[in-house]
C-alpha cells in the first residue's frame, strides 16, 4: 500500500534538555526521519539562539575553502576520504583551523614575496639581455653616449637597490635612458603618452619576451610582457617619463650603458636568481609538506562542519522556554519511523549525559502533513516526474505507480523501433549495471538527469523494442523474424513460393501483390485441389509483406490511429478509476456518487463505446460480411474451395481481364451485366466474391442470379420466403468509425446499414447518448447542493449541541467538513470542473492521437534516413567507399536526430499525456514534500 | 576672471524635447524586443533584487556587521561576503557591493545592442569625470596615486587614468591623457588653460565637464526618441536642475563671478531658461529660494529645509532622484530603466554603507536616515 499512498505522518513535539540538544540532533540527523517546523519565523537569521555557532561554522568553511584552494593550486588530491575525524569538538577544530590559516597565510605571504622577487629578477635578466643587444647595435653603428661612464643614468628599483648606486645624470648629460618591463598590452598607450609628454623627444625600443612571465598577484596566470628602453634627453623629462612608466604598470630595472658593467650585473642577477630559486624551492617543499599533512583531512572536516552547521541551523528553528533549560521542537515524522526516532532520542540523551530524558509527544493537528513516498530505486525516476507536476496531496493516490509502466509504454508506442529501442535499452542497462561506479554523474548538470532516470530509460528502451516488434521495424527495415510473409511482390513472382500461374503476364498486370499460398487453392489447370485457402495472419506484429507497398501508410496509419484512441481511452478511464480509489480511501461518498459515477458514465458511453467499435472492427472478418437486402448484416463463411459453394476464390484473380476466359464459367460470367463483374475494365478491385453453389455463380454485391441458391442458413427465413428476386447481397466494406461517431450524434437513432456492426445499434446509441447527456447535470448540480445542505445541517447542529461533531464532519471530505463554506464558490468550482471534464474528454481523446502522429513521424524519419542514404546512394553505387560514407552519414542521423532529438520529443509527449490527460482526471497535487533533517540528504548537496 | 577667457559665446539652447509621437512609440513597441528585450528583462530581474523595506528594517536591527553579512546573504547579494575573513570592515561591504553592481553592469553592457551600448557608455562617462576630478584633486593635495586609483569607481577607469597624476595644468592634462578618452569632446572646451591646477579651476572644470556631458547625453536620449526620451528627459532635466541649484548655493560667497557661474549651468532642464537666469543673479540663499519657488517640484525643497534640519538639501535631491528612477520602471520599451537601475543601486549601496557605519559607530538612532527605495 505504501506505494499507492504516501506514508502516514504524525506531528511530534520534542522537549529536549538544552545540554542534550546538540547530541540529540546529531543522532536524529543520522536517522533522518523528522522534518522540523520553523517555530521562529518572525525572527530574522541573526536573532536566533545559535547564531554564534552558525557563524563559527561559516568561518570554518571559509578557512577550509581557502585550504582547499591551496591544495588545488598545488595539484594535490586527497588520497582517501575514508578517515573521518569527527571526534574533535567544534571549537577545538575552529581554533586549530584558525591557527592553520594563520600559518598557511604566513607561508603563502612569504612565498609570494619570494615569487615576486624571482619574477623581478627574471624580468631584469630579460631587460639586460635585450637591452645589451640594443646598446651593442648602437655602438656598432658608432653611436656614443655622451654620458660619462660613472653616470649610469638608470633608475633602480626593487631588490637591486643596493646593487649599485645609480646616481642622477650630470647636468651635462645629453642622453639618458630608462629600461624596464611592461605588460605588452600597455606598450602602445604608453608610447603614445610618452610621445605627447616629451613632444616626440624620445626613443622607445621594445621587444616582446617570448617566455610568459607569471603574474605575481594571480598565481598560475601568465602575462605577456615586453622589455623596453626609453632614450631621452634632459632632466625634466626623466621625472615625467618615470611617472608615466609608473602609471602604465611598468617596472624599471638598472641597465648600464657599458658592456663590462652590464656583464657584472648579469652575473649578480644570475647569482641572486640561483639563490632565490633554492630558497623558493625549499619554502615550497615545506608548504607542500604542511598541506600534505592535512589534505586528507580537509574533506572530512568540511563534511563535519557542514553537518554541524545543519545541526545548528535546525536548532535555530526550535522554541525555548524562558529559562533556556529546555528546547521545544515540532516536526513531522512518519509513523513507521517512530521507533527509530525514539532510539535516536535515547542515544542522544545518553551521549550528552543529560539528566532528563527527551520527551516525545504526538500532537493531534488539523494541519496537512507533508507527503512522503518511500520509493524503490526503480520508481524514483517516475516519482520525480510526477512530483515535478505537483506534489501529491497527503495520502492521495499516487499516479507514479501506474506511470512506472504506462510512461515507458506510451513512449514505446511513439518510439517503436527494434533498433532504436535496443540502443536505448542498452544505455539504460549500462547505467543501471554500473550505477555505483557512475554515481558521480548524479551531480553533473547534463548527465545528472540521464543518470537519475536510468531505470526509466531502460524501461523506455524495452517498451520501444517491444513496439518495434509490433510495428516490425528494425531501423525502419521490416524483418521476417516470425516466419516469412504470405505475400510477395510482383517483382518476386519468379520465386518458387510465389503464386505463379499460367497466363499471368507481369507486363500487363496492375496488381503486384498476390498471396503465395493461392497456388494450393486455385490452379486453373489442375482445378480445385480441394484444400481450403488458409488466410493465415502473420503470427506477431505487422506483416513484413507491407514493405514497399503503395498503401502501406494507409494500413499502418489506420492501425496506429485506432490504437492511440484505445490506449488513450483506457488510460483516461483508469484515471477516473483512480478517483474512485481516492473516494473510497477518504470515504468521500459524495464525490463517488456524484462525481465519479457520472464521469465514468459519460466517458464510457461515448468513448468507451468507440473503443468497443474499434475492437469489433478489428476482430470482424470483413471478407465474409455481407449486407442482405440493404437492411441486414450477415456473415457467410468463406469456403471458396468447397465443392458445394465455390470454386472461384473471393479475390477474383486479377489475372483474368476477360471474364469470358474464366475457365469453366466463362459463358456464365459473360452473361452477367457489366456492373456485376467486379473487375470492371480490368481494374483491380478489392473484395469481390464469386461463389459457386450448385453450378450457379453467386457474385457478391448483386442480386442473386437465380432464386434457388438462397440458403436459409445465410440469409434467414424472410429472404427465402420472399424469393430471390427480393434478395440482394452486398459486400460490406468495413464501416468508417469516424463517420459512425459523427452520425451517432447527427442522426440520432439510425445507423446506416453499411455502418452497422451490432444488431440493434441504433437503439443502443440512443441509450448511450441519453445517459451521457443525463450524467452532465448529475455531475454539475448535486454535489454543491448537498454540501450546502450538510453545512447548514451542521451549523444547526452546532447551535444546539456544540460537543457532537460526528454527523457532519466525516462525510464532507476535503470540502465541507469544517471552516468557511461559500456556496457560490463551490458551485463555480463544480461548474468549471464539469465543463473541463466534458470538454476535456473530447479534446483529451483527440490529444492521444499524438501517439499516432509521433510514431508515424518516427517511422517515416528513420525510413527516409535509411532509404535516402544507404539504399539509394550506398547500395546503388555498389562501391565500398560510398557504402562507408553513407553508412556513416546514416549512423550520424540515427544518433543525432532519432536517438537524440526524436527520443526527447517522444519523452516530452509521453510526459504531457501523463501530466495533462491522465493526471487531471484525479490528481490534486497540492501537497508539499517531506524534507527530513538528514545528514545523508545534506551530504549530497 | 578665469572664465571670461572662454569667450562670450552665449549658450545655444537645445531644441525643446520633442513631443514623442505615438507612431514612433508604437513602432518602438514592435521592434524594441528585437535588440533590447533580453537586456531589459535582465535589468528588470536585477531590479527585483533591490532591497525591500523589510530588508532594511531587518538590517536596522543588526547588532554588528556580522549580522549584516548574515542578513545580506539571504537577499540577492547572496554569498558575496562569504570569503571575507572576520572582522568585516564597512569598506569591504561597500567595495563588494559596488563590485557586484559593476559585474551586473558589465553583463548588460556585453549583451547590449549598438544603441543601448552607446547609452550605457554614456552612463560610464559620468563615472569617468568623477575619477578624473578625483585624481586631479588628489594630486593637487599630493596624495599617493595608487591610493587614489583604488578610490576610483571601477566603471570610470581607463588605461591612462594614472597618467593624470603627472599633469600640472589643464592644457597638459588634455593633451596628454584626455585626448584619447571619450571625454575628449567635453574636455576640449574647458582644459584650455596652461595655468597650474588650483582648487577653484578644478571645480570649474568639473562642472563644465559635467555640463558638456549632460548636454550631450540629453541630446542623445532625445535623439533616441520615444519613451526613452520621455523618461530620460525627465531624469536628466532634474539632474541639470540639481546641478544648477547646487552650483549656485555652493558659489554664493566665493570668488566665482556671476558670469562664470552662468556658464556652468546646463542649457536644458526644467529651470532653463528663466529659472537659470534668476539663479545666475541670486546673491543669497533667499534669492535662490525665490528663483526656484515657482517650479512646482522644487517648491518644498527650501520649505522643508527650513523646518526639518535633519534632512539636508542633498537628501532631498536623492529622494527626488529615487522617486524619478522608480518611475522609470513603470514604462516599458525604453532605456531609462538601465540608467535608473544604476542610480537606484548606487543609492542602495549608499544606504547599506550608511547603515553599516551607523552600526559600527554605534549610532543606531540615526540609522533610519537612509533613503528607502522600494
Amino acid at each position: 500500500m505504501s506505494q499507492f499512498r504516501s506514508e502516514e505522518m504524525c506531528l511530534v513535539q520534542l522537549f529536549i534538555q538544552s545540554e542534550a540538544a546538540h547530541a540529540t540532533l546529531q543522532e536524529l540527523g543520522k536517522v533522518g526521519s523528522i522534518q522540523f517546523k520553523d517555530l521562529n519565523t518572525e525572527k530574522s537569521a541573526f536573532q536566533r539562539l545559535f547564531v554564534q555557532d552558525v557563524r563559527r561554522c561559516d568561518d570554518m568553511s571559509r578557512i577550509l575553502r581557502v585550504i582547499q584552494g591551496m591544495c588545488q593550486q598545488e595539484k594535490m588530491k586527497p588520497r582517501d576520504t575514508g578517515g573521518e575525524d569527527t571526534a574533535m569538538p567544534l571549537h577545538e577544530l575552529h581554533d586549530k583551523l584558525i591557527e592553520l590559516e594563520k600559518e598557511m597565510k604566513d607561508h603563502t605571504g612569504s612565498m609570494s614575496q619570494l615569487i615576486r622577487q624571482k619574477i623581478e629578477l627574471e624580468e631584469h635578466r630579460h631587460v639586460l639581455r635585450e637591452g645589451a643587444q640594443w646598446f651593442q647595435q648602437a655602438y656598432s653603428r658608432g653611436v656614443s653616449f655622451t654620458a660619462p661612464q660613472s653616470d649610469e643614468g638608470t633608475e633602480m628599483s626593487g631588490v637591486l637597490e643596493e646593487g649599485g648606486a645609480g646616481g642622477q645624470p650630470r647636468p651635462g648629460s645629453v642622453l639618458g635612458h630608462i629600461a624596464g618591463c611592461i605588460p605588452t598590452a600597455n606598450i602602445h598607450d604608453m608610447s603614445q603618452t610618452l610621445f605627447r609628454a616629451t613632444r616626440g623627444n624620445m626613443l622607445l625600443k621594445h621587444e616582446e619576451i617570448t617566455a610568459p612571465i607569471m603574474d605575481p598577484t594571480k598565481p598560475d596566470e601568465a602575462v605577456q610582457k615586453s622589455v623596453f628602453v626609453i632614450f631621452f634627453s634632459g632632466d625634466r623629462s626623466r621625472v615625467k617619463i618615470d611617472k608615466i612608466c609608473d602609471s602604465y604598470a611598468a617596472t624599471k630595472y638598472r641597465l648600464p650603458e657599458q658592456v663590462p658593467q652590464q656583464d657584472e650585473i648579469v652575473k649578480q642577477v644570475d647569482d641572486r636568481l640561483k639563490d632565490l630559486t633554492m630558497v623558493l624551492d625549499k619554502t615550497r617543499d615545506y608548504r607542500r609538506g604542511k598541506l600534505e599533512e592535512i589534505v586528507n583531512k580537509v574533506d572530512a572536516w568540511m563534511l563535519h562542519v557542514q553537518r554541524e552547521k545543519a545541526v545548528f541551523h535546525t536548532l535555530n528553528q526550535f522554541n525555548y522556554d524562558v529559562t533556556h533549560k529546555c528546547l521545544i521542537a515540532e516536526g513531522w515524522c512518519p509513523t513507521a519511523d517512530m521507533d527509530s526516532v525514539r532510539d535516536a532520542l535515547r542515544q542522544g540523551t545518553i551521549r550528552s549525559g543529560a539528566t532528563v530524558q527527551t520527551v516525545l509527544n504526538v500532537v493531534k493537528t488539523r494541519e496537512t502533513p507533508p507527503t512522503f513516498f518511500r520509493n524503490a530505486k526503480f520508481a524514483q525516476g517516475t516519482q520525480s516526474i510526477v512530483d515535478a507536476y505537483g506534489m501529491a496531496r497527503y495520502q492521495e493516490f499516487n499516479p507514479a505507480v501506474f506511470s512506472c509502466i504506462t510512461f515507458p509504454f506510451l513512449f514505446g508506442v511513439m518510439f517503436g523501433d527494434v533498433g532504436h529501442g535496443i540502443m536505448m535499452a542498452l544505455v539504460g542497462l549500462l547505467l543501471v549495471l554500473y550505477e555505483k561506479k557512475l554515481a558521480y554523474l548524479a551531480q553533473d548538470e547534463m548527465f545528472g538527469t540521464l543518470y537519475k532516470g536510468r531505470y526509466n530509460i531502460l524501461a523506455m528502451g524495452i517498451f520501444a523494442t517491444y513496439s518495434g516488434f509490433i510495428y516490425n521495424e528494425l531501423f525502419a527495415v521490416p524483418m521476417e523474424i516470425f516466419g516469412s510473409t504470405a505475400w510477395c511482390s510482383g517483382e518476386m513472382v519468379d520465386d518458387s513460393h510465389c503464386m505463379h500461374t499460367k497466363g499471368y503476364d507481369p507486363a500487363t498486370s496492375l496488381q503486384k501483390w498476390v498471396r503465395t499460398n493461392m497456388d494450393d487453392a486455385w490452379d486453373p489447370d489442375m482445378g480445385s485441389t480441394g484444400k481450403e485457402v488458409t488466410w493465415e495472419v502473420y503470427p506477431f506484429g505487422n506483416d513484413p509483406g507491407w514493405a514497399h507497398t503503395a498503401n502501406k501508410l494507409n494500413s499502418v496509419n489506420s492501425f496506429k490511429m485506432k490504437f492511440a484512441i484505445v490506449a488513450g481511452v483506457v488510460q483516461m478511464v483508469a484515471g477516473v478509476c483512480c478517483k474512485l480509489m481516492n473516494t473510497l480511501y477518504f470515504k468521500d461518498d459524495l464525490t463517488m456518487y456524484f462525481v465519479y459515477i457520472p464521469e465514468m458514465i459519460f466517458i464510457n458511453s461515448i468513448f468507451g463505446y468507440l473503443v468497443i467499435l474499434i475492437l469489433l472492427k478489428w476482430t470482424t472478418n470483413w471478407d465474409t460480411t455481407y449486407i442482405l437486402n440493404n437492411e441486414q448484416v450477415v456473415t457467410i463463411p468463406q469456403r471458396y474451395c468447397k465443392d458445394d459453394l465455390s470454386n472461384l476464390p473471393c479475390w477474383t484473380p486479377p489475372y483474368w481481364y476477360n471474364r469470358a476466359t474464366v475457365p469453366g464459367y466463362g459463358a456464365q460470367l459473360a452473361a452477367l451485366p457489366e456492373h456485376m463483374w467486379c473487375m470492371g475494365n480490368g481494374a483491380a478491385t478489392a473484395g469481390c466474391a464469386v461463389m459457386k453453389h450448385n453450378d450457379q455463380l453467386l457474385v457478391e454485391g448483386n442480386v442473386f442470379v437465380t432464386g434457388n441458391i438462397i440458403l436459409e442458413e445465410f440469409t434467414g427465413k424472410k429472404c427465402k420466403e420472399m424469393g430471390s428476386a427480393h434478395c440482394s447481397l452486398w459486400k460490406q466494406s468495413p464501416p468508417s468509425l469516424l463517420d459512425s461517431l459523427i452520425k451517432m450524434f447527427m442522426e440520432i437513432g439510425s445507423v446506416p446499414v453499411e455502418n452497422q456492426m451490432i444488431p440493434g445499434q441504433g437503439g443502443l446509441q440512443v441509450f448511450l447518448i441519453l445517459i451521457a447527456f443525463a450524467s452532465v447535470p448529475v455531475l454539475l448540480f448535486p454535489k454543491p447542493y448537498i454540501l450546502k445542505a450538510r453545512h447548514e445541517a451542521m451549523q444547526h447542529h452546532q447551535l444546539h449541541d456544540d460537543d457532537d461533531h460526528g454527523a457532519g464532519g466525516g462525510g464532507g471530505g476535503g470540502h465541507g467538513g469544517h471552516g468557511e463554506f461559500d456556496f457560490g464558490e463551490e458551485m463555480v468550482h463544480q461548474m468549471i470542473h464539469t465543463i473541463e471534464y466534458v470538454l476535456g474528454c473530447i479534446s483529451n481523446t483527440a490529444s492521444y492521437l499524438r501517439l499516432w502522429a509521433l510514431s508515424l513521424a518516427h517511422a517515416q524519419l528513420s525510413e527516409v534516413f535509411w532509404e535516402k542514404t544507404v539504399v539509394e546512394i550506398g547500395l546503388e553505387s555498389a562501391s565500398p567507399l560510398m557504402l562507408f560514407v553513407t553508412v556513416t552519414a546514416w549512423s550520424c542521423f540515427t544518433f543525432g536526430v532519432l536517438m537524440g532529438m526524436e527520443s526527447l520529443s517522444a519523452f516530452l509527449h509521453a510526459l504531457r499525456l501523463h501530466w495533462v490527460e491522465f493526471m487531471n482526471k484525479f490528481y490534486h497535487g497540492d501537497g508539499y514534500k517531506f524534507m527530513p533533517f538528514s545528514f545523508d540528504a545534506k551530504d549530497e548537496d | 576672471g578665469i572664465l571670461s577667457q572662454g569667450g562670450n559665446t552665449s549658450p545655444v539652447p537645445l531644441p525643446p524635447p520633442q513631443s514623442s509621437c505615438w507612431r514612433r512609440k508604437r513602432a518602438e513597441m514592435i521592434t524594441f524586443n528585437l535588440d533590447d528585450g533580453f537586456t531589459e528583462a535582465v535589468v528588470r530581474g536585477y531590479r527585483s533584487g533591490i532591497l525591500s523595506q523589510g530588508d532594511y528594517s531587518n538590517l536596522g536591527q543588526c547588532d554588528g556587521l556580522e549580522d549584516m553579512r548574515m542578513h545580506l546573504a539571504v537577499t540577492d547579494y547572496g554569498n558575496f561576503l562569504q570569503n571575507e575573513p572576520s572582522p568585516l570592515q564597512t569598506m569591504t561591504i561597500s567595495e563588494k557591493c559596488t563590485e557586484k553592481l559593476v559585474e551586473e553592469f558589465n553583463y548588460i553592457r556585453c549583451n547590449a545592442s549598438a544603441e543601448l551600448a552607446k547609452f550605457l557608455d554614456y552612463i560610464t562617462y559620468g563615472y569617468m569625470i568623477d575619477n578624473v576630478i578625483l585624481l586631479l584633486t588628489g594630486t593637487l593635495h599630493e596624495r599617493d596615486t595608487s591610493e587614489l586609483l583604488e578610490k576610483c569607481h571601477p566603471l570610470g577607469k581607463f588605461q591612462s587614468l594614472a597618467t593624470l597624476a603627472i599633469t600640472t595644468s589643464p592644457k597638459d592634462a588634455y593633451k596628454l591623457v584626455l585626448v584619447d578618452t571619450p571625454l575628449a569632446v567635453y574636455a576640449q572646451k574647458c582644459f584650455t588653460e596652461s595655468q597650474d591646477f588650483t582648487e577653484l579651476n578644478i571645480e570649474v572644470i568639473r562642472n563644465t565637464l559635467y555640463k558638456a556631458y549632460l548636454e550631450d547625453f540629453y541630446a542623445y536620449t532625445q535623439k533616441l526618441g520615444g519613451a526613452t526620451a520621455d523618461v530620460m528627459g525627465e531624469i536628466l532635466r532634474f539632474e541639470a536642475d540639481r546641478r544648477a541649484i547646487n552650483i549656485t548655493i555652493n558659489s554664493l560667497d566665493t570668488e566665482l563671478t556671476k558670469e562664470g557661474r552662468g556658464e556652468l549651468y546646463c542649457n536644458f532642464g526644467d529651470l532653463y531658461p528663466e529659472g537659470v537666469m534668476r539663479l545666475e543673479r541670486a546673491d543669497t540663499q533667499d534669492a535662490v529660494r525665490q528663483a526656484v519657488e515657482s517650479f512646482g517640484q522644487y517648491r518644498e525643497l527650501f520649505q522643508e529645509d527650513q523646518f526639518n534640519r535633519d534632512k539636508s538639501l542633498e537628501d532631498w535631491f536623492f529622494e527626488y532622484e529615487v522617486k524619478l528612477n522608480k518611475l522609470a520602471f513603470e514604462q516599458q520599451f525604453q532605456y531609462g530603466v538601465f540608467y535608473a537601475y544604476m542610480k537606484l543601486k548606487e543609492q542602495e549601496v549608499r544606504n547599506i554603507v550608511w547603515i553599516a557605519e551607523c552600526i559600527s559607530q554605534d549610532q543606531k538612532s540615526r540609522i533610519n536616515q537612509y533613503i528607502p527605495i522600494f
